[in-house]
């Protein structure tokens, strides 16, 4: 149990107590933040305020840090910009042009790519498990996927650190590394119920939590009204992201968050081999800004693209890419959703989506003929994304109509599946280009044996949790969930892009603080692991 | 609720047999005051503020309009209240407001809207020679589950597979957007700033309304006799093609 006061907390982090009294980010904040000029040589600019961006915005600026964020997307305000509705929050995504292939193409957009101040934790569901110890040498373990060069030790303060500043609510946790969490449990609504019940049933164990939703005082941030709209943007303020959890505290330390700016390309001094700055488009003009130290943070697809498209004399083809590893060993979860039906209402669309979980599954087990494993959480689709599911099982028409009827007769589990790092799973260059000029991504994803196993093995527990549960009828739809890697960490320049410090080998002030450092993802939801990791980077960075 | 004023979104015509008048007199548009200013506006302008077609061509808008009903199980008669959803589609497409990916066995979305469309006319055209919208109900039902369950992996141009997801994504998204359509199946829509008190099974607001017809599983086959026993039906899909009975394990 952590030991941490809420003062020691708020020593560190004072974002929450910095909200208004509805837990919003004060306008003043934003019409008093500090600007810099192009010209101005900061201390390091940061590509993308995400989880990884935003974070080390926060921590560098505590360092004294003159240090500025180029968002592409928009600075939100959520009451004002976000709905409590799922058709009109399509602009919370990434949705610029992006092509995907390969023998199992993987849809981005909603699912898993973010745009604006806060990245995509303004629209994940909100669990932040963290990984397991295992998860950073499964090659030496288990002979798959790749080891860290960093040890779950070395991370887990950055865990603890990062746990009460979001904060995380959730029952003492078994599996892992057992820890406890600096928040109680929040109530069940009939998803989680159904979950529990049919854990209990079955004989596996169940666990409220984790999830980035306080559940008590803490600042100025709203209790959760549990209305089920956390994959749309929190408007209450009560879900953790870092437009709420980071970015307050950075912009009173004198950061700049510079919104709608996309970076285009990363300029290098030919003759010291170090980075300059950044070239970006704001306002449809082309500018640039001058940085000691460039850090690039915007995930698993714009950071390998970012750094393709920079080339130069000394790097021919792309930034860091002299071993041909910028955008290899991309993963996404598998992330099969299996519904059941009851004669009871369960309303899933009632409580958050995030509610209950299980890591039973979560490690290798030696009598099974895979290896590594999967996690299992509640997720409570909304209707749109309800008829996915109806219509992926070959449902249309009058047909597909009367099985939406029966919405609220349905619950609904996720699993997440420790997908390998392949290296063939990567993004390129693709022909097309987008309105700046500049090539767009292709991803492509292919899975391997062990990740179809895997998927119909997690499959076959939401059954048997749902059936345990009473359900009559269950369905499943066959999906993916997250991103990580595509310039993941590694011991030495052959196999890997950057160091245990984020550092990129090739150019000593060049930077990768996203999940596309990740060289393994575990069956956790990667939120909180970036964070850590981008939270670890900065003290390095800071301590060098 | 003390006062009751009448529905601002009528009912949409569905027969109890196809899953209609399960939650008497729900609607959602009652609720409309307690939400937030920026979701009023956003479900307003779905409900009265839909541009004019601008990117449909006639003969595409014609097609469009009767492939998303069919798909979506929607048919009605003169006077009836529907949804618009070859306007809604529509200005999606006009205003290229998409996921942005792409699978690179296709065109933008928009591009495989045109030729999707171009290519389902043809098939109208070469089987029954007029329009698709010229056609039977049938012989349109027809002609789309024909692509449903295309064996090869071309239809015409394109991946069939892709075509199927990429009209499916679009009709659901228009269609479960549409507060009418909340009503049909119990969803409560916006939830801000109210949120939920009745969390759990089988626990409802003061104002939401049970379903008339809790038994009515539209997959449950021996329907009305009320006995599933222990035989769970299991059923998987993927790219939105499948459909696989349930094996009944």
């Amino acid at each position: 149990m952590s030991v941490t006061t809420l003062g020691e907390v708020r020593e560190r982090n004072e974002s929450a107590w910095l909200l208004t009294p509805r837990g919003a980010l004060d306008p003043t904040f934003r019409q008093n933040m500090r600007r810099y000029d192009d010209e101005d040589e900061l201390d390091a600019v940061i590509v993308g305020a995400g989880a990884g961006g935003a974070t080390m915005l926060q921590r560098l600026a505590r360092y004294g840090w003159r240090v500025a964020a180029l968002e592409a997307g928009p600075f939100w305000d959520p009451e004002d910009d976000w709905v409590s509705d799922e058709a009109a929050s399509h602009q919370l995504y990434w949705t610029e042009p992006r092509e995907i292939g390969g023998s199992d193409p993987v849809p981005l957009g909603s699912n898993n790519s973010g745009r604006g101040v806060g990245g995509s934790m303004v629209h994940y569901a909100g669990y932040t498990p963290r990984f397991h110890p295992s998860d950073f040498h499964t090659l030496s373990a288990d002979g798959v996927g790749a080891d860290w060069p960093l040890s779950y030790p070395e991370l887990r303060p950055y865990y603890e650190r990062i746990e009460e500043e979001l904060p995380v609510a959730g029952e003492y946790w078994p599996w892992g590394d057992p820890h406890g969490y600096p928040h109680r449990p929040h109530p069940v609504g009939g998803n989680g119920e159904v979950f529990l019940r049919g854990a209990e049933r079955a004989g596996i164990e169940a666990k409220v939590g984790p999830v980035a939703i306080p559940n008590g005082r803490f600042g100025h941030r709203p209790h959760c009204i549990y209305r089920g709209f956390c994959l749309q943007g929190c408007k209450v303020n009560a879900k953790a992201s870092p437009l709420i959890t980071h970015i307050p505290d950075a912009l009173a330390h004198g950061a700049e968050v510079r919104p709608d700016c996309m970076v285009t390309g990363i300029e290098m001094d030919a003759f010291t081999g170090r980075a300059t700055g950044v070239h970006y488009v704001r306002d449809g003009r082309e500018r640039f800004q001058k940085a000691s130290v460039v850090i690039v943070a915007g995930y698993s697809i714009e950071t390998p693209r970012l750094l393709l498209n920079s080339t130069s004399p000394r790097f021919p083809d792309g930034l860091c890419n002299d071993f041909d590893l910028v955008g290899r060993y991309l993963m996404v979860q598998g992330a099969p959703q299996t519904a059941g039906r009851f004669d009871e209402e369960i309303r899933m669309f009632k409580a958050p989506p995030p509610e209950v979980s299980t890591e039973e599954f979560y490690e290798t087990d030696p009598t099974k003929p895979y290896k590594r494993g999967f996690s299992i959480q509640t997720v409570s689709p909304l209707p749109i994304t309800w008829a996915e599911h109806v219509m992926a099982q070959g449902h249309w028409g009058a047909e597909f109509r009367n099985y939406m009827s029966d919405y609220v007769h349905w619950a609904c589990f996720g699993a997440l599946c420790e997908f390998l790092p392949l290296p063939e799973n990567r993004v390129t260059l693709a022909e097309e280009k987008d309105r700046h000029g500049l090539p767009i991504a292709h991803f492509a994803y292919n899975q391997c044996d062990n990740d179809k196993q895997l998927v119909d093995a997690a499959t076959k527990v939401m059954e048997r949790l749902l059936t345990a549960a009473g359900a009559d009828e269950t369905i499943t739809i066959k999906r993916y969930a997250h991103l990580v890697g595509g310039a993941r960490m590694a011991r030495d320049e052959q196999h890997g892009v950057v160091d245990a410090d984020c550092r990129t080998f090739a150019v000593p002030n060049l930077y990768i603080t996203d999940g596309s450092v990740l060289p393994t993802q575990g069956s956790a939801n990667p939120a909180l692991t970036i964070m850590a990791v981008a939270a670890r980077a900065a003290d390095r960075l800071a301590q060098r | 609720m003390s006062e009751r004023r009448a529905p601002s979104s009528r009912a949409l015509p569905l027969d109890p047999q196809d899953g209609g008048g399960r939650f008497p007199g729900f609607d959602v548009m009652n609720h409309e005051k307690h939400w937030d200013t920026a979701t009023k506006a956003a479900v307003h302008a779905r409900l009265h503020g839909q541009p004019a077609v601008r990117f449909f061509t006639q003969l595409e808008e014609a097609t469009a309009k009767c492939l998303l009903d069919r798909l979506v199980g929607q048919r009605s008669a003169p006077g009836d209240e529907t949804v618009d959803l070859s306007r809604m589609v529509d200005a999606r497409l006009a205003e290229n407001q998409t996921d942005g990916w792409h699978y690179d066995t296709m065109p933008r979305d928009s591009e495989a809207w045109r030729a999707s469309l171009k290519a389902l006319n043809e098939d109208a055209h070469d089987r029954f020679g007029k329009d698709l919208s010229e056609c039977t109900h049938e012989d349109q039902c027809e002609l789309i589950e024909a692509v449903r369950t295309w064996p090869d992996d071309r239809w015409h141009d394109l991946p069939p597979a892709q075509v199927w997801s990429l009209w499916t994504r679009y009709a659901a998204t228009a269609f479960y957007s549409h507060p009418a359509v909340w009503n049909e199946i119990g969803f409560d829509g916006p939830a801000y700033p109210r949120g939920y008190k009745a969390l759990g099974v089988d626990k409802r607001e003061p104002f939401e309304v049970r379903d008339a017809r809790p038994n009515d599983d539209p997959a449950r086959p021996s329907r009305g006799e009320g006995d599933a026993g222990h035989d769970t039906r299991r059923a998987t899909g993927q790219s939105g093609r499948q459909k696989q009975g349930g094996d009944g394990s």
